[in-house]
């Protein structure tokens, strides 16, 4: 059984699908990327996975159970969780407020603290900023904060919609050891990124969208030596 | 005699009174985005509470404050539930005529069930006063500034240090991003309206024994509400201490300096709203609202 399973699924805004058709999935500790041009979809795809546009038909599965239409409050119980591309931290809260927030109600306050310690252990850049008002951070510890935070429920799997949107060179290398430490947490990782070859490198198999449909699925590595794909979408190396 | 100091005094204790007045609307915006018309009918409804039990069964005012309070939250998370969850995503306009029209009808029952008369809530400390040097402290209104200030203090104490403060401020700032904390964004809702609706019935409590009660008293505080987060801008409670002094001080030293003061006080409330949407629309403290 995979870990997701997303089969068939059309979904959109209104009458008009983004996505028609469209099945991919991900195993227990794999990281794959979704890539394709602008508008094809990806973020979609991601944000139908976590709750926040209706899929009209087809399923998608965690553990074998259906969530389909399950809210998205819900979903990180299932030990999912999501990080979006932007305004992915209260600017208001503090570091540790933010952490704090994304625990599940109840949680009592050593388990919190323990909890912390452990990511904490994980991305050592943010031990000294846990008190920081996220408006003050940078755009780089905005970004770790916000993965972090997803980082809270101990989930099994992590989406991530375009991690490097945004970011300089330097940081865009910073996000991507991010996303390996996670993978060497044993998280499962499903990545949306624009920056086809970097997140391909990093992954196990990646998956090609374009114009909402399935074009190209592979190994990681294949899919940077497959002619096609490259030409098409990942650009070639000059 | 010099009135400056009896001026001061007045406005400082009227202040703490318009914050808490101004307050809990500025919560329910804050953090459901739906300004609430209805705000001074649970002004109104918390002052003929506190009216009856103390003229039918003697149980003054501060005692019989809890326990309103907490009605006062049922009543408006049974609003939320009822009415306003069903707007949530409706247009401004469908929100502002709902909860106005939440406001008429309270207002007529109210009529129905207590007639138009003007009635009073008259605890010995509601016209005792004493006095420092030259200034006179009526005693109720410094029991209305007290109560004022714990319950603004416990607000803020509760957003600040608990869970669901924090969920609430999380909310406040970024919907979409709280529900992918797995924060039950309506839940939160339905809180923050009953708390909202707590802090207005708590305001109708204390002017039960400063100012008359009608069912008709709610809109003018309702107006000065307004007039107070828009000045101090919507959903930062600094700012609502802030408009509210200003309120409070242009009121008092207009009565008080101005040939038929007490008449033009009432009106500043207006030219304040009007001034400041010219001069700054989004307040003092206020942070731009995208709509």
């Amino acid at each position: 059984m995979r870990l997701l399973q997303v089969d068939n699924i059309t979904a959109g805004y209104g009458d008009v699908p983004i996505l028609t058709d469209v099945s991919i999935g991900v195993e227990e500790r794999e990281t794959v990327a979704v890539i394709g041009p602008n508008g094809a979809g990806k973020s979609t795809l991601l944000k139908c996975i976590a709750g926040l546009v209706p899929v009209s038909s087809g399923t998608i599965r965690i553990a074998g159970a259906d969530c389909t239409h399950l809210v998205p409050e819900a979903r990180p119980r299932l030990r999912m969780t999501y990080v979006p591309q932007s305004s992915n931290v209260f600017y208001s809260l503090s570091v540790r407020e933010n952490l704090q927030v994304a625990m599940p109600r109840f949680t009592p306050k050593r388990d919190f603290e323990t909890r912390i310690d452990e990511v904490v252990a994980t991305f050592p850049e943010l031990a000294g900023l846990l008190s920081k008002e996220a408006v003050f951070l940078s755009g780089g510890q905005r970004q770790i904060t916000a993965v972090c935070a997803a980082l809270m429920r101990k989930p099994r799997l992590m989406l991530m919609d375009e991690p490097s949107a945004g970011l300089s060179p330097l940081l865009v290398q910073r996000m991507l050891e991010h996303i390996v430490r996670i993978r060497d947490l044993g998280i499962a990782v499903l990545l949306v990124e624009q920056n086809a070859r970097q997140a391909l490198k990093i992954s196990n198999r990646g998956y090609v969208l374009d114009s909402g449909r399935n074009v190209i699925t592979g190994v990681g590595a294949d899919l940077l030596n497959d002619e096609r794909t490259i030409e098409l979408y990942v650009g070639k190396r000059r | 005699m010099d009135l400056i100091p009896q001026a001061f005094s007045d406005a400082v204790l009227l202040a703490g009174l318009y914050t808490l007045m101004a307050v809990g609307l500025s919560l329910g915006f804050g953090v459901v985005r739906i300004i609430n018309f209805a705000h001074g009918e649970m002004i109104m409804l918390g002052a003929y509470g506190a009216f009856w039990l103390f003229t039918l069964f003697g149980v003054d005012p501060l005692i019989s404050l809890p326990a309103l309070i907490v009605v006062g939250y049922v009543v408006g998370w049974l609003l939320f539930k009822g009415f306003i969850a069903k707007v949530l995503d409706a247009p401004h306009i469908n929100q502002i005529l709902l909860t106005f029209g939440l406001g008429l009808a309270i207002q007529h029952i109210a009529i129905i069930l207590w007639t138009g008369n003007a009635r009073s809530a008259t605890p010995v400390y509601a016209t005792s006063s004493f006095l420092i040097g030259d200034v006179l402290v009526v005693h109720g209104r410094l029991v209305a500034f007290a109560v004022a200030v714990v319950m603004v203090a416990a607000l803020i104490a509760w957003l600040r240090w608990s869970e669901t403060g924090l969920a609430t401020r999380a909310v406040a700032e970024n919907r979409a991003a709280a529900t992918l904390m797995g924060v039950d964004v309506r839940r939160i809702y339905a809180l923050s309206f009953g708390v909202s609706c707590a802090l207005g019935v708590a305001t109708g409590v204390v002017v039960s024994f400063i100012l008359t009660i009608t069912p008709f008293m709610g809109f003018p505080m309702l107006v000065k509400a307004i007039a107070i987060v828009i000045l101090g801008g919507l959903g930062s409670i600094p700012g609502t201490v802030i408009g509210a002094l200003v309120l409070a001080f242009a009121e008092t030293f207009a009565s008080y300096y101005l040939p038929e003061g007490s008449g033009w006080a009432e009106g500043i409330a207006f030219v304040l709203i009007i001034g400041i949407l010219i001069l700054r629309p989004r307040g003092i403290l206020g942070e731009a609202v995208e709509t």
